[in-house]
């Protein structure tokens, strides 16, 4: 009997081991992803836009400029991950280094596009924003303005689709500008064959293409959460000045002159005009002898046809049209916002506030190669500079703080 | 538009890189015998009397006397799962349960001499992963089964000491489904199609890979008893080398689903789509058509010592080290035999040599029934850069038990059950540079877990 007991004794033994080893306790929090620091809803942050949410800046992406997007800033806060598609150096296409000779990043050797960097290689975008897109493209493979940059980014994938394979959490959404942007920047709000292509969108067209992006986003990422961004307002561009202030001031005209390499001719009737005047553009095309060398602050100017005073002046009439467009695309996009749960985002609020205190400049400073636009606005006069970046994501952040709930630091 | 002939070659070498099909080796499970299974695979120094120790310890064989004849099988379920750091997603395996047969034989004359033959199948696995599962361009499935076959002949030297010792002829098959990422293959002589914004892990088409080889070796043993209650036991199997010199490489178009844009690098039409581009790849003399492909794989040479304790009534205790020499599967030759020649390559893989503790307890009743229990645990081959989808390798322990019911006075079933245990793993689902760590790699988190059941049917006589 005692040896039955003894081995008794010593199988459970044995088997009290086997025992410790079946504790089949689950380490996967030792070793496997760990959730954001910002919190569980940003575990996978996607970001939905064109150019500036893409990093686009000077006229020009590269990895330097791709690292400065909000969207980036943003992620570092939510402490997510976020994959972009960098781009090489010196970019695609390399971005304006100097304002006043034209030279760009990586010189005049530089190729019109160094292609993706194998090592940004990956299945799962975070930042599927594509420069040049317009509220239709997010939903769409291509349309008028899918450029190589689309293909580049997206690899024959919608924007959505992209940002749908990283199983998204948290979106945000910035799209619309490139439907007014042009129209503005040329002074050309309807479509003219040779002159420009107007407004892109009407409010009709825009929200369905809005509507069909944001129903595809949230259809496949059930219970995602994000924020909307509204399309920023054109007038406030350091790109366009007022004739008025170009009329009063012989420095400004000066610069012109010099900035064209020929001598500038303001009309008499800039005189306290509130047109305003693509000052670079307008630059440009007498340079490129497209344009008389004159500023003209509407049309009708006996002896300067049109469409002199037309292109490139954004005149009263145009800038209420203008602004009473983007007006209506923000009022839907802030429903639309409310409606799917999501914080909206006005950023006309911050640039009419850097445009009034200066810091947007009224008028380019032509003497600067590198700083033209102010520290702001990047050397193409339309994309935010990098410090505008930070300015951006930090008035984003305690929106979405405010919606959810969630504790993001501002960036310092 | 036409793949550059670079682009082929280095799309064949993506298709066919396996390093893979070795990798599956280091998973011995060792299931050979349910005897030796449910006492923890301590059975070299204090053998089973069933005849398994043809494998487990040559020298032992004459232990038994007359004709033993053993003949069964393992049904293996291995299941595990990989969460990704990018997705937090879960991609669970998707293997079928695997049946792996054992097959010995042994007669003892009046004599000092005994002759016996086993068939037994020291390494193979089997691994699947699900559709979506983005480690499938490294394996989709990978099988490998190597089943040896040993001819044994044991000597009794003396009253307490025997040795014996048999060549080994394996035979081995292996078979490697994988996907094709179209992100590594060259547009053009100047870029690739990721450098062209194809995401990484663009699946165009499915390869598979299958060929067979044989190897030869040697397995030797010796086996003491000490004293009445003492018994001890070594055995060595020598590394057998298997060479897939006639492998077979097929393929399959998988559709992307992918359309350019306008204004495209490519310049191609909008809304071209990708799969059109490929299509040319998979007939005629594309470079996704049928080719031979050669390869090594070693199955590494395995050594265990072990010593048995029988003091108690009806009762043996066992404890074995063992030890497999997977140091020697450094590096994994791949010589394409068609157009991707000049391709050829060897991976890396710098497994370690490992060990393992084997317990097992082993208690009889009259009649001729018995219980046992068992525990084990084992070292990982695989480096912490070399975890990946063929082979998420990572330490195990294992926990047995079974028994033997006796059917008549010769015939009796053997049974023994396993679970397999393991922490868990960082891992990495895609290939690596010489240069590139484990840190850099890995890219989430494997998890194994498995379940054995053996039954063999014994007869003695």
């Amino acid at each position: 009997m005692m040896y039955r007991m003894t081995n008794l004794v010593r199988v459970a033994a044995v088997g009290a081991l086997v025992a410790f080893a079946a504790c089949d306790v689950d380490k996967r929090d030792l070793f496997g992803p760990t959730t954001p620091v910002g919190g569980d809803i940003f575990r996978s942050y996607v970001a939905i836009g064109n150019s500036i949410t893409a990093g686009f800046q000077s006229n020009g992406i590269n990895d330097s400029t791709q690292r400065q997007s909000y969207a980036l800033l943003l992620a570092r806060q939510m402490g997510t991950r976020f994959a972009y598609p960098s781009l090489s150096l010196p970019g695609c296409p390399p971005p304006i280094a100097n304002t006043q000779t034209g030279a760009l990043v990586g010189g005049a050797s530089a190729p019109p596009c160094a292609l993706r960097t194998n090592a940004s290689s990956t299945d799962i975008l975070n930042n599927v924003a594509v420069p040049g897109a317009r509220v239709l493209d997010p939903a769409s493979r291509t349309t008028a303005a899918s450029n190589p940059l689309t293909t580049f980014i997206l690899g024959g994938k919608t924007q959505v689709e992209k940002a749908l394979d990283a199983k998204p959490t948290f979106a945000s959404v910035w799209i619309g500008n490139n439907d007014v942007l042009v129209a503005g920047l040329s002074g050309i709000l309807v479509p003219t064959p040779g002159l420009g292509q107007g407004i892109i969108s009407t409010q009709a067209q825009f929200q369905v293409s809005y509507d069909s992006l944001i129903s595809q986003l949230t259809g496949g990422a059930p219970g995602l959460k994000g924020v909307l961004i509204g399309v920023a307002q054109v007038a406030n561009l350091p790109s366009l000045s007022a004739g008025g202030l170009i009329a009063a001031s012989t420095a400004i005209q000066a610069g012109l002159t010099a900035a064209a390499g020929v001598p500038v001719t303001v009309l008499p009737n800039c005189t306290g005009s509130t047109a305003l005047i693509n000052v670079p553009s307008l630059i440009g095309a007498i340079r490129a002898k497209t344009h008389p060398a004159l500023v003209s602050c509407g049309l009708g100017f006996p002896g300067v046809p049109a469409p002199v005073g037309d292109i490139f002046v954004l005149d009263p009439v145009e800038q209420t049209t203008l602004s009473t467009v983007i007006s209506g695309y923000n009022a839907y996009i802030k429903g639309k916002a409310d409606a799917i749960g999501f914080a909206f985002y006005d950023p006309n609020v911050l640039f009419a506030a850097k445009r009034a205190s200066g810091e947007i400049p009224p008028f380019p400073n032509l003497a600067s190669a590198t700083a033209t636009f102010g520290t702001l606005i990047s050397l193409d006069g339309v994309h935010p500079s990098g410090a505008a970046h930070i300015l951006i994501a930090n008035e984003i952040i305690p929106l979405i703080n405010a919606k959810y709930g969630t504790t993001l630091r501002p960036i310092q | 538009m036409t793949l550059h002939r670079a682009s082929r070659f280095a799309l064949t070498l993506s298709v066919l890189g396996l390093p893979v099909a070795a990798g599956a080796q280091a998973f011995g499970l060792n299931e050979i015998g349910s005897c030796a299974l449910s006492r923890g695979f301590a059975v070299t120094g204090a053998p089973c009397e069933d005849g398994s120790s043809i494998y487990w310890n040559p020298g032992a064989m004459p232990k038994t006397r007359g004709l033993t004849a053993m003949a069964g099988a393992a049904a293996i379920k291995i299941d595990g799962d990989f969460t990704s750091d990018t997705t937090f997603q879960k991609y669970n395996t998707d293997i079928s349960t695997a049946i792996v047969p054992h097959l010995f034989l042994n007669y003892r004359t009046g004599g000092r001499v005994a002759l016996g033959l086993g068939v037994y199948v020291p390494y193979g696995l089997t691994s699947q992963w699900g559709e979506n599962f983005p480690g499938r361009f490294s394996a989709k499935k990978a099988s490998l089964q190597t089943l040896y076959v040993q001819p044994n002949i044991a000597f009794q030297i003396t009253d307490g000491w025997s040795i014996g010792a048999g060549p080994v002829i394996g035979h081995s098959t292996v078979e490697l489904i994988q996907g094709a990422d179209l992100s590594t293959l060259a547009a053009s002589p100047a870029a690739t199609f990721g450098q062209l914004g194809i995401a990484k892990r663009t699946e165009f088409a499915r390869a598979t890979l299958k060929g067979s080889a044989m190897a030869y070796g040697v397995n030797v043993g010796v086996h003491g008893r000490i004293n009445p209650s003492w018994e001890v036991g070594a055995r060595f199997l020598s590394t057998l080398y298997f060479k897939y010199d006639d492998a077979d490489a097929t393929f399959e178009q998988k559709t992307t689903g992918l359309t350019l844009a306008a204004n495209n690098p490519l310049n191609l039409p909008a809304g071209t789509s990708i799969d059109a581009i490929l299509a040319g790849q998979f007939s005629g003399s594309g470079a996704l058509t049928a080719q031979k492909v050669k390869t090594r794989i070693m199955h590494p040479a395995q050594a265990q010592i072990g010593f048995g304790y029988s003091g108690f009534q009806n009762t043996t205790v066992s404890f074995d080290y063992a030890w497999v020499g997977w140091r020697s599967f450094n590096t994994l030759p791949v010589d394409f035999q068609g157009p991707a020649k000049a391709s050829s390559r060897e991976l890396l893989e710098n497994y370690n040599n490992t060990s393992s503790v084997r317990l097992g307890v082993e208690h009889r009743y009259t009649g001729g029934a018995a219980l046992r229990v068992g525990v084990a645990g084992a070292a990982a081959a695989a480096p912490d850069a070399t975890v990946t989808p063929l082979l998420p390798e990572q330490d195990r322990g294992y926990g047995m038990l079974g028994g033997t019911y006796p059917i008549t006075r010769t015939l009796s079933v053997d049974a023994g059950i396993a679970h397999i245990f393991t922490t868990g793993r960082r891992g990495r689902i895609d290939e690596r540079s010489a240069k590139q760590t484990a840190e850099q790699v890995n890219s989430g988190a494997y998890t194994l877990r498995g379940n054995i059941l053996s039954l063999s049917l014994k007869l003695s006589h």
